[in-house]
């Protein structure tokens, strides 16, 4: 029963391991930026897996609605808190970066705004979770609010064509071929592995955790 | 109910209205064009400003912190006056957004620069290599 | 280019404190879902061995 979830556990380490050797020691400078430009092996695959974790919320939501099953009350649950995780990550790396490259920590651009309200929303889901006592009531409010907030998701990804904005077009998720070289790409991508298989991990023991908090405290 | 949630949904309401206030007043128009600006610039009024540096239009005086360039857009072109440092990618040719009022001298007094870069990630040789290979193929006469 | 190596160092370190702060809480509540599963256990043992001695 523990062992798979150790397993992954153990991938995941050995994944941002490996995505630190290759953010540091293979990727080159970036031309323009210089090393600061690492930030990015975070900053981006922080949001994707924060994408990711709020459309399980979305599916695991619906699929509660339709079958009360708690299991998938449960996935809703701690996706949800593993994606504000990751979304707090994104953020702060991304003001980080912001200050040396833009010349400020901050601005209410689109995408900063939309993902901020994002970040929000899904703090007020936590907070309506653990408000609510009646354990059957708190599931049904939460699916709910965790369909409703899953339409910020495209808000925050399209915002930066949707309207003006400081921020830079997306790099990775975008139409077309992607405007960076063969090594950056790969950094990114051994990045964004290791950050979805902590995703993962991360998940597997709050849901666990659940299950557990539910039979004892019952 | 636990006073924690009470003051918990407070702040949280509160910070969502503050960014979808945010949201509607300062991202849905984040910054004017120059041309925009040219077409109804008040004097006096704050402005958020958005352009390419024109090529050939910076300078920089390091000891005053004195910064002058030209933002333009393609069909129209603003002055920018600024005192300070910019930051580190804000150079000509480049893009960038500046805060600030427009002076009834016909110029634009910058507080804030901030640059705006585009999503393109280079290697360090990767500009003379595609350089290279530019020039190899104009000698070869391979036109295009 | 400057390289602002302190900016990218604080990004790592703070997502390093972020992930690592939450993974230690995951644990922290196994721990202590398990010390009290641990007592009922123990206490319902008790109560069915010796069910005339007074609790603890």
């Amino acid at each position: 029963m523990k062992d798979p979830q150790r397993a992954l556990g153990w991938l995941a380490a050995i994944g941002l391991a490996a995505g630190l050797v290759v953010a540091f020691g293979i990727a080159p400078r970036e031309a323009t930026q210089g090393n600061v430009q690492r930030i990015m092996y975070l900053h981006v695959p922080a949001i994707l897996v924060a994408y990711l974790a709020f459309g399980v919320v979305l599916v695991a939501s619906t699929t509660y609605l339709w079958r009360r099953a708690a299991g998938a009350d449960r996935l809703a649950h701690a996706s949800a808190e593993v994606g504000v995780i990751f979304t707090a990550i994104n953020i702060a790396t991304g003001s980080i970066w912001g200050k040396p490259t833009w010349g400020t920590w901050w601005t209410w651009d689109a995408r900063l705004t939309s993902v901020s309200i994002m970040f929000v929303i899904y703090l007020a889901y936590l907070l309506l979770r653990a408000m609510l006592e009646d354990r059957e009531q708190a599931a049904r409010f939460a699916a709910v609010l965790g369909i409703v907030a899953a339409l910020d998701i495209p808000l925050v990804h399209f915002s930066v064509y949707w309207w003006r904005t400081l921020h830079q077009p997306p790099t990775v998720l975008r139409p077309g071929s992607i405007p960076m070289d063969a090594t950056f790409v790969a950094a990114l991508t051994i990045n964004l592995a290791a950050f979805a298989l902590l995703y993962g991990y991360f998940v597997a023991k709050r849901v666990r955790l659940l299950k557990r908090e539910q039979e004892v405290l019952a | 109910m636990r006073p924690k949630f009470i003051v918990g949904g407070i702040v949280i309401a509160a910070a969502l209205a503050y960014m979808i206030y945010a949201g509607v007043t300062q991202s849905a128009v984040y910054f004017v064009t120059p041309a925009e600006l040219r077409a109804s610039a008040v004097a006096g009024k704050a402005y958020r400003l958005g352009g390419l540096v024109v090529p050939g239009s910076l300078t920089w005086e390091p000891r005053t912190l004195d910064l002058r360039f030209t933002l333009g857009d393609g069909t129209a072109t603003v002055a920018v006056h600024h005192k300070g440092t910019p930051p580190d990618l804000f150079g000509e040719g480049r893009g960038a957004v500046v805060e600030g009022t427009w002076s009834a001298d016909g110029y634009f007094r910058a507080g804030l620069i901030l640059a705006k870069h585009s999503e393109e990630y280079k290697a360090p040789h990767d500009a003379s290599a595609a350089g290279y290979r530019e020039l190899i193929r104009t000698l070869q006469g391979a036109g295009r | 280019m400057r390289d602002n190596w302190s900016f990218v160092f604080a990004a790592y370190g703070l997502a390093a404190l972020v992930l690592g702060g939450y993974w230690r809480r995951l644990n922290r509540r196994e721990r202590e879902l398990a010390a009290l599963e641990h007592r009922r256990g123990a206490a319902r043992a008790e109560l069915r061995t010796r069910p005339s001695t007074p609790q603890r």
